[in-house]
């Protein structure tokens, strides 16, 4: 089993900004595992601008601001395994792997940061009545289809969710061509940054239809309209306000979840609410040596937060190698006698 | 005649709320602003909003198959769609370089249209 000292699963903003704090803090022997082909994770596909306004003082994008971290990883020793799944941790920070060139491998860690990031809620874990036709996608999986594949979503669309993938969605599919029918809200307010709104919405003159929900689908092979209706205090829908809107692809933008499967299997504590990991204020989890940063741990609205807390996971998971390194070079002393009490 | 408007500010998430006046066209007075970008945007906003426009390109011989660029500066609001018309049209090899220029003065403006991604070639 090959040994390095820290393993960082997970290569986009919070991955990268651990292994290079680490890094940074003298950590030698480092491997990254990344399930994508490239580095940066899901700032790939944020080809929007606002990325960086308070770590570089100026507004990137998203793969702009990935290529700052790929940069200098690659300028590093860091050893990245791109294309690699991971698919087990356990508790004394052993890693299995698999990828196509290096077939499955084991490798034993001083320390571990999970740096898995978050999925996207979906339309089955709302509960939204009706069949199941081509064209309808969590937000950030249309953004992917369109931003990293090309391919169209639909020629008109409704979303529904406020989020900031689901706003930005509404920009992108209308600079593309597609007419956005609305986005559609069932609380009161929106829940993306009022920016986003701004500038994805107001913009573009696409209707927000706040206090309103999407009650079921129509179409089975592919989808022909959805049929929504306004909403009361508890999120109910009102009798005699549905209305129907045509359209041929539906975006779910409702909230994501951090991704833990990983850390779950390992038995590593996990918060019930919010299914972010539990950690304490060096970002260590309750398994020692265990690290975890970004997504994982909570949502963020911001990528720059994300790289903040990176680093906070990277320096601590460096202290506690050093920290161990230094107990274990001390030991030979304390063996020869010379610290034991007579 | 005297004139004021409130606006919300997107530079970033802290969302300042912006109150400009203007005698006629001229904007006489800003306030609301927590930093110098807010109060340019604010300035901006009311005489000539511009965004920072970005979309995907097709790209040959890359490692990918989608090339994100966007507009180096604030681009004129109104002319987005005359934007993406003449951006829609880039055909990019591979490889490229994060920043190069792809359409240097794009319709005539002072902004350029550039890469927001290196793609090495593909092996």
């Amino acid at each position: 089993m090959e040994r390095f000292e820290l393993a960082v699963i997970g290569g986009g903003p919070a991955g990268l900004a651990a292994a290079l704090e680490a890094r940074q803090n003298g950590i030698e022997r480092i491997i990254l595992f990344e399930r994508e082909r490239e580095l940066g994770g899901i700032l790939q596909q944020c080809v929007h601008s606002g990325f960086g306004l308070h770590l570089f003082k100026e507004e990137l994008t998203g793969p702009e601001y990935a290529e700052r971290f790929i940069e200098s990883v690659r300028q590093s020793d860091i050893v990245c395994k791109t294309d690699t799944t991971v698919l087990e941790i356990s508790g004394d920070r052993t890693v299995k792997a698999v990828n196509a060139a290096d077939g499955f491998m084991e490798i034993g860690a001083d320390a571990l940061i999970l740096a898995t990031g978050c999925r996207e809620r979906t339309r089955e874990a709302i509960g939204i009545p009706g069949d199941r036709p081509a064209g309808i996608f969590t937000a950030g999986s249309a953004q992917r289809f369109m931003n990293l594949e090309g391919y169209r979503i639909g020629k008109r669309a409704v979303i529904l969710g406020s989020g900031d993938v689901g706003l930005i969605m509404a920009r992108r599919l209308t600079l593309e061509g597609s007419e956005v029918a609305a986005v559609v809200e069932a609380m009161p307010a929106p829940s993306g940054l009022n920016r986003n709104v701004i500038q994805c919405l107001d913009d573009f003159g696409i209707p927000l239809l706040l206090s309103h929900t999407v009650i079921s689908t129509i179409g089975k092979e592919r989808l022909e309209g959805v049929r929504i209706a306004q909403v009361d205090s508890r999120m109910q829908p009102i009798a005699g306000t549905e209305s129907l809107i045509p359209c041929d692809a539906l975006l779910v933008s409702v909230g994501l979840i951090p991704e833990n499967e990983l850390a779950l299997q390992a038995g590593i504590s996990t918060h019930e609410d919010s299914h972010g990991l539990a950690v304490d204020e060096r970002m260590q989890t309750d398994a020692e040596g265990i690290f975890a940063c970004g997504n994982a741990v909570s949502i963020h609205s911001l990528a720059d937060y994300v790289t903040v807390q990176g680093r906070l996971a990277g320096r601590s998971a460096a202290s506690f190698i050093l920290d161990r390194r230094g107990r274990t070079e001390l030991e030979p002393m304390y063996q020869d006698g010379r610290h034991t009490a007579k | 005649m005297m004139n004021q408007r409130t606006l919300s500010c997107i530079v970033c998430p802290k969302e300042c709320a912006l109150e400009v006046s203007m005698l006629d066209k001229v904007v006489t007075y800003i306030s609301g602003y927590s930093c110098e970008r807010g109060r340019q945007y604010a300035h901006d906003e009311i005489l000539c909003p511009s965004r920072i426009i970005t979309t995907t390109v097709s790209i040959e011989g890359g490692v990918c198959k989608r090339l994100p660029v966007r507009s180096s500066s604030p681009f004129p609001k109104e002319r987005i769609n005359e934007w993406m018309r003449e951006v829609k049209e880039l055909r990019v090899k591979a490889p490229v370089q994060v920043g190069e220029v792809l359409i240097a003065g794009i319709l005539g403006t002072g902004t350029d249209v550039i890469s927001s991604k290196s793609v090495a070639q593909d092996q």
